[in-house]
């Protein structure tokens, strides 16, 4: 009698803890699903992502305000003729700088202009991520930048 | 079988539910008779039967519905009731049959609010309805309430006693939950300085004040400490939550301590409940008996436990509502403890996650306000009955008898489950 009310109490905790295993095994699958997920997502936004500057402010006459340039995977910006985005102040270098798309994400890299480059007011150093809602300022010009998939909301 | 899917996880995890559950009560009714003649096992028989078709036909129900929320609270709460009823049915026989049919009413709560809540936004528009109702049920519990161990929190509706509280700490996170969620910018900027730190005008401080002086009021005529230590705490958590910002903890916790040191020079009953803490050993046939027959009570259980039925948790005195831990602990050991422990750390670590997943501001609020609920009352009660903290009678939630907390714990838990339907 004694044997089988002592193999009942272990097999009652046995079954709490078993319970517990399995409740656990299931929350690490559904963190990892859920972290799956989340790059899964990234993966299929990659083609239809994009980005566009914005020209927000303008004393150059070739870009007027409201203007909208789209980014492609290589952007750059600056006084000489090859760049895809061509400003006209003296203020500006030949190679200015330029905007890459690099692991998801668009990039922007000052290329030793002299009077520099400005990212929400902060002059650029190396390459910086640029977030929806950004400002570039270049040579008297600010851009807003602006991810399409936010831009929805 | 399509329709049988969506809920595959939960109703894997029944499974163990349900053997508990009958272990629990092979185990119980084997030690109480000393023999497994089949002839006696009628009433846990009937008990276990009527507890599992309950518990399976919410989870079928839920399947049926085709309800997409949450797929762990519902077993774990589940697991938390079977241990609760088989330890009511070994303590006190008489008021099992009871507590059964609370448990079909507060899942008849959590149905309830699963099905007929769809959309719970809209509990945020009517705040100010709630909390007068809230403050209303207070006071009318403060001067029509019935007393029952020391504090005066029940309202007797002829077939069975109500403990207003229960319902008010729900309505209470609701309203919290919407108020913070409106004037969360006022309070995190604040609207001036003082010292270098900012500091929220007089008029924004009110709600703190507001709950700082309402905790106190059942302190002080309720003479519920535990209840006034959740809703305080579960403020605190809330506040924090919503803003960020540690003063709120610091100024809400100073104001807190301002209280509490004040009740414990004016109030007698205070005074003992922190003596009996600090040494119950200083009277221990009299007011320390309680707490000191609960801690005997741990420590005969040792590791593993007497095995359900085999212990003496009787001698506690109230072990069936506030001291069911310790009995648990008793009978089950440490082994038993730390798994009672574990649920509750899922479950309040489920609760967060729904909130982080929640869509609006709202629904993480009423999500995280409603599991530090939780966690605030398991820590009082369970702190209280290990010694660790001044003991103050509260149920330790979803395994206590007590039908007002069963039935409230319950639509808790439905408005998890409906948040996380969102998410």
């Amino acid at each position: 009698m004694k044997a089988i009310l002592l193999i009942i109490k272990f097999a009652t905790l046995a079954i709490i803890y078993l319970f517990l295993l399995r409740v656990f095994y299931f929350i690490v699958t559904d963190l990892r699903h859920r972290g799956n997920r989340v790059f899964g997502q990234a993966e299929a936004s990659r083609t239809s992502s994009g980005a566009e500057l914005v020209v927000t402010g303008s004393n150059d006459p070739s870009l007027k305000q409201g203007e909208v340039i789209y980014l492609d995977r290589q952007t750059h910006l600056g006084r000489g003729s090859h760049n895809n985005i061509k400003l006209t102040s003296s203020f500006a270098s030949h190679n200015h700088a330029r905007i890459i798309f690099q692991d998801d994400g668009f990039f922007l890299e000052d290329l030793n202009s002299i009077n520099g480059t400005y990212i929400n007011g902060v002059r650029v150093n190396e390459s910086v991520p640029l977030v929806h809602g950004d400002t570039i300022a270049i040579a008297g010009v600010t851009f807003k930048f602006v991810r399409w998939e936010y831009e929805v909301e | 079988m399509m329709a049988y899917g969506i809920r595959e996880n939960e109703r894997s995890l029944f499974i163990y539910v349900i053997l508990f559950l009958w272990l629990g009560l092979l185990g119980l009714f084997g030690a109480e008779n000393g023999t497994f003649a089949a002839a006696g096992f009628k009433q846990p028989l009937l008990f276990g039967a009527i507890v599992s078709f309950g518990l399976i036909a919410v989870h079928l129900l839920l399947e049926k519905w085709r309800f997409r929320g949450d797929q762990f609270l519902f077993p774990l709460t589940s697991m938390l009731s079977a241990a609760g009823l088989v330890m009511i049915l070994r303590l006190e026989p008489d008021y099992a049959m009871r507590q059964s049919i609370w448990l079909f009413a507060g899942l008849a709560a959590f149905l309830a609010t699963v099905r007929l809540l769809q959309n719970y936004k809209r509990l945020e528009d009517y705040k100010y309805i709630y909390i007068f109702t809230a403050l209303i049920l207070l006071l009318a519990t403060i001067l029509f309430g019935v007393e029952a161990g020391g504090a005066r929190s029940w309202i007797d509706l002829g077939i069975a006693r109500f403990q207003t509280s229960e319902i008010v700490k729900i309505i209470l996170v609701i309203f919290l939950a919407s108020y913070l969620e409106e004037k969360r910018e006022v309070l995190t900027e604040g609207t001036r300085n003082l010292w270098g730190i900012p500091v929220p005008g007089v008029q924004y401080i009110g709600p703190l004040l507001v709950m700082w002086g309402l905790s106190l009021v059942l302190l002080i005529f309720q003479k519920d400490l535990g209840t006034a230590l959740i809703f305080f705490g579960t403020f605190l958590v809330m506040i924090y939550i919503s803003t960020g910002r540690w003063s709120y903890i610091l100024f809400g916790s100073f104001l807190f301590g301002l209280g509490a040191t004040l009740c414990y020079f004016f109030f007698s009953h205070v005074r003992v409940r922190v003596a009996i803490w600090l040494n119950p050993w200083a009277d221990m046939e009299g007011k320390g008996y309680q707490i000191i027959q609960s801690l005997f009570a741990l420590g005969s259980g040792g590791t593993y436990g007497t095995g359900i039925g085999l212990g003496q948790p009787n001698l506690i005195p109230a072990v069936h509502t506030d001291f069911v831990f310790s009995a648990w602990s008793e009978e089950t050991g440490l082994a038993g403890a730390i798994a009672i422990l574990i649920i509750y750390c899922f479950i309040i670590y489920r609760g967060f996650r729904i909130s982080l997943a929640a869509h609006t501001g709202f629904g993480a609020l009423l999500a995280a306000g409603l599991t530090s609920l939780l966690a605030v009352q398991t820590l009082v009660i369970v702190g209280g009955v290990t010694k660790l903290l001044p003991l103050t009678g509260v149920t330790l939630p979803f395994v206590s008898y007590g039908g007002s907390s069963l039935v409230s714990s319950y639509i808790m838990l439905g408005l998890l489950m409906r948040i996380s339907a969102e998410g």
